[in-house]
């Protein structure tokens, strides 16, 4: 699997895919503080716009887009046959391409939160003073909100292995995670125990990860939420590539 | 060591109830050039995705270095390099980094090496020019290039000379034969160029709709596809005693039917014809006469009789 991380990093470093991603992420980003800016009578803090730029949907669909461009287009140009017929087996294939693209993701839906945070401070104040345990704060949202945020890119990898295609991964990756995210939703508003389960997806905790950092539970609930899908999603993908025929 | 590099025994493949390969049984030795012969759809890419790892068989199973079995079989494939259907190159790299990004996943470094790969493959003056925008023919060169890196011992290449201009068909075949012959690398070659193939390769195999019709040898090929004279006679024993005792040739066959094939004096005809009448023999006609190996393989795959 080592092998694999090493040449995936290698080929992320030259992806112009992902240099492009980042940009028009940077770009996103400007435009939302501006808008910001712009509502003259609401008074943010950094803090605020730290802890919910986490759950942008729009830098989630980024992270969704880089899944095809990452995972689906390796199936499209066939280079993740050169790992398998160079004799790496296809666990290692898909653990190694995974951890990469995890790690590659992270930037992606951590520009927004980071630099509204920074943006947020310097034109409100941050909020509360800044002390030891409110930077402490700050690292643990961020565990929190990332390991949450993997957990929901772990359905665009599922996709991405399941379609084997850039363009129909993107496509499944948005349109399943808008209709999935909204029916679960809708479902458990009206079925209250199915509610319950859905409170528990990383979905629904990614939009309260301010009032679980407050509670040891909260935390052990937002981090085991996103762990748990991560793993079901890469053991689902696992599951469909395992003995799939590979164009 | 074992003399064979790779062994299919009995592999089958079904696809949605369709035999795509049926008891395919192949033995490769080690240090020869195998040409791998079929019409499109006679079943050589998938034999070739299968010993990738690309594709499972429905049955059978297959050796590769006397490794047969999951993480054994993965591990072989690491001493093999290939080439399947079209080139798969990362398309936002360079030439070069192309053939690096395997030296970074086996975690050596070894620049000469790929240079003299890039060598191997007319692609040294690629500079910063991306992948993706090579022509088909880079493309198909920078994909062998890959498959050579490492030092592989065994080479599968899937259609390797698509899209190669004359030249480059030339160049590839002499550095593939410089491959076999140097390095002792062991290469299963499949083709639509026949004329290609018969330059290049020491065995061949000949496969149609999923079934291998024949294993041979270049020189038993020869000796099948051997240039002749054909001669039709009225009296084929007086002819054949003409050929043994006058002509002193022993290489050739008659049938009953009148039909003379000789083998020997094949530059000679008029030498043949001449001892012949002066006999007495009665020919009504004579010709020299060759199989080339497009016509061979169109003979034992039924030829005019398929539909």
């Amino acid at each position: 699997m080592a092998d694999i991380i090493r040449a995936e990093l290698y080929n992320l470093k030259r992806s112009r895919g992902y240099k492009w991603l980042l940009a028009v992420d940077a770009a996103l980003c400007v435009l939302l503080i501006v808008s910001l800016l712009l509502q003259h009578r609401v008074v943010y803090s950094g803090k605020l716009l730290f802890e919910n730029g986490f759950r942008d949907f729009l830098f989630i669909i980024i992270c969704a887009v880089f899944a095809g461009l990452s995972i689906g287009a390796d199936f499209s140009s066939r280079t993740i046959n050169r790992h398998i017929a160079s004799g790496y087996e296809r666990v290692s294939v898909l653990a190694g391409k995974t951890a990469v693209y995890f790690i590659a993701a992270v930037p992606l839906f951590s520009i927004y939160p980071i630099i509204s945070g920074i943006a947020g401070s310097l034109i409100w104040s941050w909020g509360e003073p800044l002390t030891a345990s409110s930077i402490a704060h700050i690292a643990l949202v961020f565990i929190m909100s990332a390991t949450l945020n993997l957990g929901i890119c772990g359905f665009f990898v599922f996709c991405s292995f399941l379609l084997q295609d850039a363009g129909k991964s993107i496509a499944c990756s948005i349109v399943g995670h808008l209709v999935l995210s909204t029916m679960l939703r809708m479902i458990g508003r009206a079925v209250p125990w199915f509610g319950k389960i859905t409170n528990l997806l990383p979905i629904s905790l990614i939009e309260q990860v301010g009032e679980l950092s407050a509670s040891g539970k909260g935390i052990f609930l937002a981090l085991a939420s996103g762990a748990v899908s991560a793993l079901f999603f890469v053991l689902a993908a696992y599951a469909v590539y395992r003995k799939a025929e590979l164009k | 060591m074992n003399e064979y590099i790779l062994q299919t025994h009995n592999i089958s493949k079904e696809y949605n109830g369709v035999k795509t390969l049926d008891d395919v049984s192949v033995s490769i030795r080690a240090g020869r050039l195998y040409g791998f012969i079929g019409q499109n759809g006679a079943g050589k890419t998938t034999l070739f995705r299968i010993i990738a790892g690309l594709s499972c068989p429905t049955s059978g199973r297959l050796s590769l270095f006397g490794a047969s079995g999951g993480k054994e079989l993965a591990a072989a494939r690491r001493r093999m390099g290939s080439l399947i259907e079209t080139p798969a190159l990362y398309p936002d790299m360079t030439a070069y980094e192309n053939l690096e990004i395997h030296q970074v996943r086996a975690k050596t470094k070894d620049r000469r090496a790929i240079n003299e790969t890039l060598e191997l493959v007319s692609l040294t003056d690629t500079g910063k020019k991306r992948a993706k925008d090579f022509s088909l023919g880079m493309k198909q060169r920078l994909a062998i290039g890959a498959a050579l890196v490492g030092d592989p011992e065994f080479l599968l290449l899937d259609e390797p000379i698509n899209g190669l201009d004359p030249l480059g068909i030339a160049e590839m075949r002499e550095a593939l034969r410089r491959l076999c012959s140097e390095r002792k690398m062991t290469i299963l070659i499949s083709s639509h160029l026949l004329p290609e193939l018969y330059q290049l390769a020491s065995n061949y195999i000949f496969i149609d709709r999923g079934r291998i019709l024949e294993e041979t040898t270049l020189s038993r090929l020869c000796e099948k596809c051997a240039r002749h004279i054909s001669i039709t006679v009225n009296d084929t024993a007086l002819a054949a005693s003409v050929l043994e005792r006058d002509l002193g040739a022993s290489n050739f066959k008659a049938a009953p039917d009148g039909t003379i094939e000789l083998f020997d004096f094949v530059d000679r005809p008029e030498a043949v014809s001449k001892a012949l009448v002066e006999r007495g023999v009665a020919l009504s006609r004579i010709s020299a006469e060759s199989e080339s190996l497009e016509s061979y393989f169109i003979n034992l795959i039924g030829g005019g009789e398929r539909g």
